[in-house]
C-alpha cells in the first residue's frame, strides 16, 4: 500500500513538475486566480452596485482620470461631464472643468453582502455624488461597466466551476461503474452517454431551458441553467473516467489488490478513484469553457440570468447591435474577458494533458473508443 | 582495396545534448565485399543498428556524423545529393527492418508497397511492375502469391510479412542487403527458414550482405566474416572461422560461449 | 462492408428511439398542457381541437402517448406549430436545408484550411512558422464564435463589404440561378467564417499532432529507405495515416457543428434550423422544439453514419475485422 500511494503520487507529481516549466500556462494559472479573486471581491473592488442607473449617463464614454495638476503629479482626479448634442442629435459627453472630484479610497458607496453574508458598504475607490467614475464607460442605462463586469464574473464564472462540479461528480459514478465493471454494465451504461452526447448540444441546451417554468425567479434561472449545462456535459466526461478505469483495472496493483481479496468498493475508492482524478484534472479544464460559453450564448439571446442581474453574457446582449458597438465600443469588454478565461483554461488544459501524456499513453492503448 | 562493395573508413555518430554530447558510434572501419555475409555482433546499445541507419543516411535528424567516409562502389555516401541517395537506397542498397508489422504502413496493400520501389526504381510500366511484384513474392517463397499482393500487413502472418520485407529489398536489384535483426520477431523455425531464404538469394542473385544481429547462433549459420561490436567500437573482427577458432578479444569469447550455452 | 454498415445501422435505431423518448419526456415535463393554449384561441374550431386530442391519443395512458408519438414521427406527422400557424414538417424542410448548407460550407472552410496548415506546422516543427500558428490556434480556438461574428459584422458594417446578415437580399427571386448562387454564397462568408474559426484551429492542432506523431513511425523510415521520393513519404505515406483518425472525429464534428450554427445562425439572422428552434422556444412552440431537436439528433446520427462508412473506407484494418 505504500508502495502503492508513492507511485499515485510520484507520477502526478512528475507532471506537475513538467507543468512548472510551461511559462505561458503558468501565467494563465495567474491570469485565472486573478479573475476568481476579483469576483470573489466584486463588492469591494466595484466603485457602484450592478444595477446602480444613471440614465443622464447613458452610454458615457470611460472618465479620463487626470493624475497631473499643474505640472505636479497629484491625487487622481475626474471633472464633472456635462451631456450635449450634435448636430445630429447625438449625444456628446463634454468634460465640465468648472467641477473638480477627487477619487477617494475606501469610500462608503452603494451597500452589498461580502460573500453574500456580511453587509457592508465600504468600496475600494469612488467618487462623491453626482459625478460618476466610469473607469470602462457606462452601458445604455448608465450603468459602471467595470462593475457589472465584476458583478457578471460572479456569475459567469462560478456557473463554471459549479457545473463541471456536479458533471465531474456524475461522470465518476457512472465512468467509473462502467469502466470497473466492464460488460454489460459498460455497455447500457455508455449507450445511455451516447444518447445523450448524440443531441447537439445547442439545440437541447434550448429544450431544457423551454421546460423551465416562466415563474422562476432569477436565482432559480441561475440553479437551472446550472443543472441544464451539467445534464449535457456529464456523458463527456463519463466517457473519459471510463476508458481510464477500463485500463487501470488491468495494472498489476489493481490484479494483486483483487489476489488479495479486497473488496470491490475498497479498490475502486483507494487505487483507481485517485489516479482517475488527477489524470481527468485536464478534461475537466478543458470542459469549463464550454460552460461559460454556455451560459454566455443563453443570455446572449436573452434566455439567460435577466436583468437587473449581470453575467458576462446578458451584458453582450447589447452589443449585438452595430450601430452600438461603433459608438460605444466598451461594451465589448464582456467578450475579451470571456476569450481571455476560455483561453486560459484551454492552455492549463492542453498543457496539462501534454504533460500527463506519456502515462496516459501507456494506459490508453487497452481502450481505443 | 578499391573494389570492395562498402567501406567505412573511420565513422563516428554523436548524439548532441545540452551537457555535452554522446558517442553512439566511434571511429569504426569496416569494409564488406562482394558476395559475402558480414555479421555486424553486439548487444543492445553498441551503435551496430546506427552503422546500419547511417550507411542507408537515415538517422535521426538530431544525430550527426562529425567524421568518417561511407564508400559504397566508390562513392562517398556522405557527400551524395539527396537526389543520389535516393537512387542508392533501394537501388543500390536494401535494408530489412527487425519487425515487420511496424515497418509496412497500414493502410496499403503488400503488392502496392512493393510496386512502389519498381515505380520509382525502374521504367517498367505498370502492368510489367504488377508482374515482377507476383515473381518476387515467387522468389522469396511466398505460397499464392496474388493473394498476398491484395492483402493488408495485418493480414498476414509474421513470417510471410518478412518475406515480403525481403522481397521489397531485393525489388531494385541492389548489391548489398543490411539486415537489422531480421528474425528477432519470428520464432525459432521460421528464423531457420528466413536464412535458408538468404542463402539462397545470396547465391542466385549475387547478394552481399550487412547482417546486423544480437544473435550468434544465426551468425554461425549464415556469416562469412564477422565485427563484433561493443560501446561504439570494433573490439574483434575477421573471418568467421578464425574467430570462432581462436577469440582475440574477452567480449568475444563471452559472447561465444553465451551462444554455445 | 454491407455488414459493417448494417451493424451501425441496428446500433443506430435504439439510440433513435431513445432520443425520441427523451424528447417526450421533456415534453410532458414542460409545465401546461399545449391544448390549454389552443382551447383558448378562439381561431381553433372545437374539431380541430378534438382532432388533435385524437391524433395524439392525450386522454390514453402516457406509454400509449410515446408510441402513438413514435407512429406519429415516422409518418412524418410531427406536431403544429402555433407561432407559424402550419404544421411542422412544412416548416422543417426549408430551415433544415439552410442549416445544412451554412454547415457544410463551414466544414468546408475548416477542413481545406486545417489539414494544410497542421501538415505544414508538423513539417516545420519548432520553426517560427510552426510557433505562430500554435500561438494562433490557442487564441482563435478561445475566442466565443458569437464574438467573431459580432466583430464580422461590425467590420462588415463599417466597410461595406460584405452583407450583414440573413441569406438574401430582397431581389433575390429575380435573378438567375448563377447569381442566386453567388448571393448566398456572399451572405454565407461571415457566418461560416465565424463557425469556422474555432474548429480551424482545434484540427489543425490535432492534424499537426497526428503528423508528427505517423512521421515518427517505422513505415516511414521504411519508405525512406526504399528510396522514395520525399514528397511521396509524407504526402501518400504519412498523410494517409495522419488523416485517419480525423475522420472518427467527424461525427462528433458534425454534431458540434449543428450546435455552433444555431448561435451563429441567431446572431448572423440566417434562416436555419437553429434560429427557428429559439423563435419557437421564445414562444413556447412546444411541437417546433422538439422537432428541431429531433431534427438535430437525427443529423447527428446521420453525420455519424457516414463518417463511420468513411472510417471504414479509409482504413483497412476496421474493415476487415468487421470491428
Amino acid at each position: 500500500m505504500l508502495f502503492d500511494d508513492e507511485k499515485h503520487l510520484s507520477e502526478f507529481q512528475l507532471a506537475m513538475r513538467q507543468f512548472r516549466r510551461h511559462r505561458f500556462a503558468l501565467f494563465c494559472v495567474v491570469l485565472l486566480a486573478g479573475l476568481y479573486l476579483s469576483a470573489l471581491l466584486a463588492g469591494f473592488l466595484a466603485p457602484y452596485s450592478y444595477k446602480s442607473e444613471a440614465r443622464d449617463y447613458s452610454y458615457a464614454p470611460p472618465s479620463r482620470v487626470h493624475f497631473w495638476e499643474h505640472g505636479y503629479l497629484t491625487r487622481p482626479y475626474i471633472y464633472g461631464t456635462r451631456l450635449t448634442f450634435n448636430e445630429y442629435y447625438q449625444r456628446i459627453y463634454k468634460e465640465d472643468r468648472s467641477q473638480k472630484y477627487p477619487v477617494k479610497f475606501f469610500v462608503k458607496g452603494d451597500p452589498y453582502k461580502i460573500l453574500g453574508v456580511w453587509p457592508s458598504s465600504t468600496h475600494l475607490f469612488g467618487v462623491d455624488a453626482p459625478a460618476r467614475l466610469y473607469l470602462l464607460g457606462a452601458d445604455a442605462r448608465g450603468r459602471d461597466v467595470l462593475s457589472r463586469l465584476l458583478y457578471g464574473g460572479q456569475v459567469s464564472l462560478s456557473i463554471g466551476l459549479i457545473g463541471v462540479a456536479i458533471s465531474f461528480s456524475i461522470g465518476l459514478l457512472v465512468g467509473g461503474a462502467a469502466g470497473f465493471y466492464g460488460g454489460r454494465v459498460d455497455n447500457v451504461l455508455m449507450r445511455l452517454c451516447e444518447m445523450i452526447m448524440m443531441v447537439p448540444g445547442f439545440y437541447l441546451l434550448l429544450a431544457l431551458r423551454a421546460a423551465v417554468p416562466d415563474s422562476f425567479t432569477s436565482v432559480q434561472v441561475y440553479v437551472a441553467i446550472i443543472v441544464i449545462l451539467s445534464f449535457i456535459g456529464w456523458a463527456g466526461l463519463a466517457r473519459i473516467i471510463r476508458g481510464m478505469c477500463l485500463s487501470l483495472r488491468e495494472r498489476d496493483y489493481v490484479l494483486a489488490a483483487r489476489s488479495l481479496g479486497v473488496s470491490d468498493a475498497r479498490i475502486i475508492l483507494r487505487h483507481i478513484l485517485p489516479h482517475t482524478m488527477s489524470y481527468s484534472i485536464f478534461a475537466v479544464m478543458l470542459s469549463i469553457p464550454g460552460y461559460i460559453l454556455g451560459e454566455s450564448a443563453l443570455s446572449l439571446i436573452g434566455l439567460g440570468i435577466q436583468d437587473p442581474y449581470a453575467s458576462w453574457g446578458n451584458m453582450l446582449s447589447e452589443a449585438m447591435s452595430i450601430v452600438r458597438i461603433h459608438f460605444a465600443p466598451w461594451i465589448l469588454w464582456p467578450a475579451f474577458l470571456i476569450f481571455v478565461t476560455v483561453m486560459s483554461f484551454n492552455v492549463i488544459g492542453n498543457t496539462l494533458r501534454d504533460c500527463l501524456d506519456p502515462m496516459l499513453r501507456g494506459e490508453a492503448t487497452r481502450d481505443a473508443a | 582495396m578499391p573494389h570492395n562493395l562498402l567501406i567505412i573508413h573511420h565513422l563516428t555518430v554523436t548524439a548532441p545534448h545540452l551537457d555535452g554530447e554522446d558517442v553512439l558510434v566511434d571511429d569504426i572501419s569496416l569494409e564488406v565485399a562482394p558476395d559475402r555475409v558480414c555479421a555486424l555482433v553486439g548487444a543492445s546499445g553498441s551503435g551496430k543498428t546506427t552503422t546500419g541507419l547511417a550507411i542507408m543516411r537515415l538517422l535521426d535528424p538530431a544525430l550527426k556524423v562529425t567524421q568518417g567516409e561511407i564508400c559504397f562502389e566508390g562513392e562517398n555516401l556522405l557527400r551524395a545529393t539527396a537526389q543520389r541517395m535516393r537512387e542508392v537506397r533501394g537501388g543500390g542498397v536494401g535494408m530489412i527492418f527487425q519487425e515487420p508489422l511496424s515497418a509496412f504502413n497500414p493502410v496499403f496493400t503488400l503488392g502496392f508497397q512493393v510496386e512502389e520501389v519498381l515505380r520509382y526504381h525502374t521504367d517498367l510500366r505498370r502492368k510489367d511492375r504488377k508482374k515482377r511484384v507476383l515473381e518476387l513474392f515467387d522468389m522469396v517463397g511466398l505460397p499464392d502469391p496474388s493473394r498476398v499482393a491484395r492483402s493488408y500487413p495485418h493480414q498476414l502472418s509474421g513470417g510471410m510479412r518478412q518475406r515480403v520485407m525481403i522481397a521489397q529489398a531485393i525489388a531494385a536489384e541492389p548489391r548489398l542487403i543490411i539486415a537489422d535483426e531480421p528474425t528477432s520477431s519470428l520464432d525459432v523455425t521460421l528464423q531457420a527458414r528466413i536464412m535458408e531464404l538468404f542463402r539462397r538469394l545470396k547465391r542466385e542473385l549475387s547478394l552481399s550482405f550487412l547482417l546486423i544481429t544480437h544473435d550468434f547462433g544465426m551468425v554461425r549459420h549464415l556469416a562469412d566474416d564477422i565485427l563484433v561490436m561493443r560501446d561504439g567500437g570494433i573490439v574483434e573482427r575477421g573471418e568467421l572461422a578464425t574467430v570462432l577458432a581462436d577469440p582475440q578479444h574477452g567480449y568475444t569469447q563471452q559472447l561465444i560461449e553465451a551462444s554455445e550455452g | 462492408m454491407g455488414r459493417y454498415v448494417l451493424q451501425r445501422l441496428l446500433v443506430a435505431i435504439p439510440m433513435l428511439l431513445g432520443m425520441i423518448l427523451i424528447t417526450f419526456i421533456l415534453m410532458r415535463i414542460t409545465p401546461g398542457n399545449y391544448l390549454d393554449t389552443m382551447k383558448m384561441d378562439p381561431q381553433f374550431s372545437a374539431e380541430t381541437i378534438e382532432r388533435y386530442q385524437k391524433l395524439y391519443q392525450l386522454d390514453k395512458p402516457l406509454w400509449r402517448q410515446y408510441l402513438q408519438w413514435i407512429f406519429n414521427v415516422c409518418r412524418g406527422e410531427w406536431g403544429y406549430s402555433f407561432h407559424y400557424n402550419i404544421p411542422v414538417a412544412k416548416i422543417i424542410g426549408g430551415r433544415l436545408l439552410n442549416t445544412l448548407i451554412l454547415s457544410l460550407a463551414s466544414f468546408f472552410l475548416t477542413w481545406c484550411v486545417a489539414i494544410p496548415l497542421g501538415i505544414w506546422a508538423a513539417l516545420r516543427r519548432d520553426q517560427w512558422p510552426d510557433k505562430v500558428i500554435q500561438f494562433g490556434s490557442y487564441i482563435f480556438l478561445s475566442l466565443p464564435s458569437f464574438f467573431v461574428a459580432m466583430v464580422l459584422l461590425f467590420w462588415a458594417s463599417q466597410t461595406g463589404i460584405l452583407p450583414l446578415g440573413g441569406m438574401y437580399g430582397p431581389n433575390f427571386d429575380r435573378l438567375s440561378l448563377g447569381q442566386q448562387v453567388l448571393e448566398v454564397a456572399r451572405h454565407l462568408v461571415i457566418p461560416a467564417t465565424a463557425l469556422s474559426l474555432g474548429s480551424m484551429a482545434a484540427l489543425q492542432r490535432i492534424m499537426r499532432g497526428n503528423m508528427l506523431e505517423v512521421l515518427g513511425q517505422k513505415y516511414i523510415l521504411t519508405a525512406r529507405a526504399k528510396g522514395l521520393p520525399e514528397g511521396r513519404v509524407i504526402y501518400t505515406h504519412a498523410l494517409r495515416n495522419a488523416v485517419n483518425p480525423l475522420i472518427t472525429l467527424l461525427g462528433y464534428e458534425f454534431s458540434g457543428l449543428l450546435s455552433g450554427a444555431a448561435l451563429i445562425e441567431i446572431i448572423c439572422s440566417w434562416p436555419g434550423l437553429g434560429s427557428l428552434m429559439l423563435t419557437a422556444v421564445r414562444s413556447k412552440d412546444i411541437y417546433l422544439v422538439m422537432a428541431s431537436m429531433m431534427m438535430g439528433g437525427i443529423l447527428f446520427l446521420v453525420g455519424n453514419l457516414l463518417a463511420d462508412i468513411a472510417l471504414a473506407k479509409v482504413d483497412p484494418r476496421i474493415r476487415y475485422e468487421g470491428r
